[in-house]
């Protein structure tokens, strides 16, 4: 017998991918969600253009605030979230459960076409969540590099997951198809421990590795 | 995401319809009168059904506490997914609004998949009483996919 589920079992469904979920009046030339936010296309030449400029304008500190605009876009995206599952399963979004929580995010990154995701949460008792990210944006248009290119997505995810939680956490990338991996892949853990991690990857010559990064996490959460 | 119709119809801006596309459009207008009426159907018995499947899931299964009177709403009002794919006589609609979302979710919340199939064997009996003839067959196909793929989701390790 399944176990009872506190708080009760709500089933609601893909609400993102109802038939019509980004509308476009061509005559306006607005296209908008159900919710009515108003949403718009950036191409690749965007993105890759944005990040070009950056480069130029920014030098090293590009990295920084590629992550910073990820921030700011996650934090502005989260209360999106929050609103449009408050309105579909009329419970506070800290009130469900978290893998309820977490399938409708990985639902609505899939709609955006942002990726599809995966949060696994083995290391939640320690304060960590590793996150998947496959086919996202940004590695897709930037072929080689010798540092992870998902800086947007990495800030977004950690503003995203901070909402979530309700306390300050941020996130780095460990792996990268820039780098020859399969899928983007994130730790998200207290921002102090990120911060460390960061500076233990600016610190070694070659990318450390996946597990390496998430030993210095642990011992910076500890 | 375009069900099959919007397909052919956007490609006659290239060309005319093949045979074969004509043959399935005339089919599904064929048996469109009926696909209304189930919509009409199911509308004018959402408001008691949940009410009767929350009281028949508590009367046959009194040891799961998962069968609560909002589950039952949820399940119910499930049915419009279920009508909208039978009205677009395209399944996909419903595998990707709802079939794929329970098979990441249920495990993922340590419910087991076949009390939700279960649940849903009982509204497929109110339904086969309260639904015409007609209607509950064209109904019928796509609803049993869905339990169907329910039975395919693996059980959570969690379960007891």
């Amino acid at each position: 017998m399944t176990p009872s589920v506190e708080p009760p079992l709500r089933l609601k469904g893909n609400a993102y991918a109802r038939p019509g979920y980004f509308t476009t009046d061509v005559a306006k030339g607005v296209t908008r969600t159900p919710s009515g936010q108003r949403v718009c296309t950036l191409p690749s030449e965007f993105l890759l253009g944005f990040r070009d400029a950056l480069i130029y304008e920014c030098g090293k500190a590009y990295r920084k605030v590629m992550k910073a605009a990820g921030k700011k876009w996650g934090t502005q995206f989260a209360a999106r979230f929050d609103k449009e599952l408050n309105a579909l399963y009329q419970t506070r979004v800290r009130e469900l459960p978290a893998a309820l929580v977490h399938t409708c995010l990985a639902d609505s990154f899939s709609a955006n076409g942002y990726g599809r995701l995966e949060i696994d949460m083995a290391l939640c008792d320690f304060g960590v969540l590793v996150v998947d990210l496959h086919d996202s944006m940004m590695p897709s248009l930037v072929r080689e590099a010798d540092r992870p290119v998902d800086l947007l997505a990495a800030g977004l995810l950690g503003a995203v997951f901070s909402h979530l939680s309700g306390e300050t956490l941020d996130a780095v990338q460990t792996e990268c198809p820039a780098l020859g991996a399969d899928r983007s892949r994130f730790i998200i853990a207290r921002s102090d421990a990120i911060t460390a991690a960061e500076e233990f990857i600016d610190a070694t010559e070659a990318m450390p590795s996946h597990d390496a990064i998430l030993d210095r996490v642990r011992q910076a959460v500890a | 995401m375009n069900t099959w119709l919007t397909d052919i119809i956007r490609r006659t801006n290239e060309r005319a319809f093949s045979e074969t596309d004509l043959a399935r459009i005339m089919a599904y207008y064929a048996r469109l009168p009926i696909r209304l009426k189930l919509g009409e159907e199911l509308e004018k018995q959402e408001p008691t059904l949940a009410r009767k499947l929350h009281e028949e899931l508590a009367r046959r299964f009194p040891d799961r506490p998962l069968y609560t009177r909002p589950l039952a709403q949820d399940l119910v009002e499930s049915l419009r997914h279920v009508n909208l794919a039978v009205l677009a006589d395209d399944t996909k609609l419903l595998k990707l609004r709802w079939t794929d979302h329970l098979a990441r979710l249920l495990p993922a919340l340590g419910v087991e998949p076949l009390e939700v199939r279960d649940a849903y064997l009982v509204l497929r009996e109110l339904l086969e009483t309260r639904l015409t003839g007609s209607a509950w067959e064209a109904f019928r196909p796509a609803f049993d996919e869905m339990t169907e793929a329910l039975s395919t989701i693996p059980a959570p390790t969690l379960a007891v």
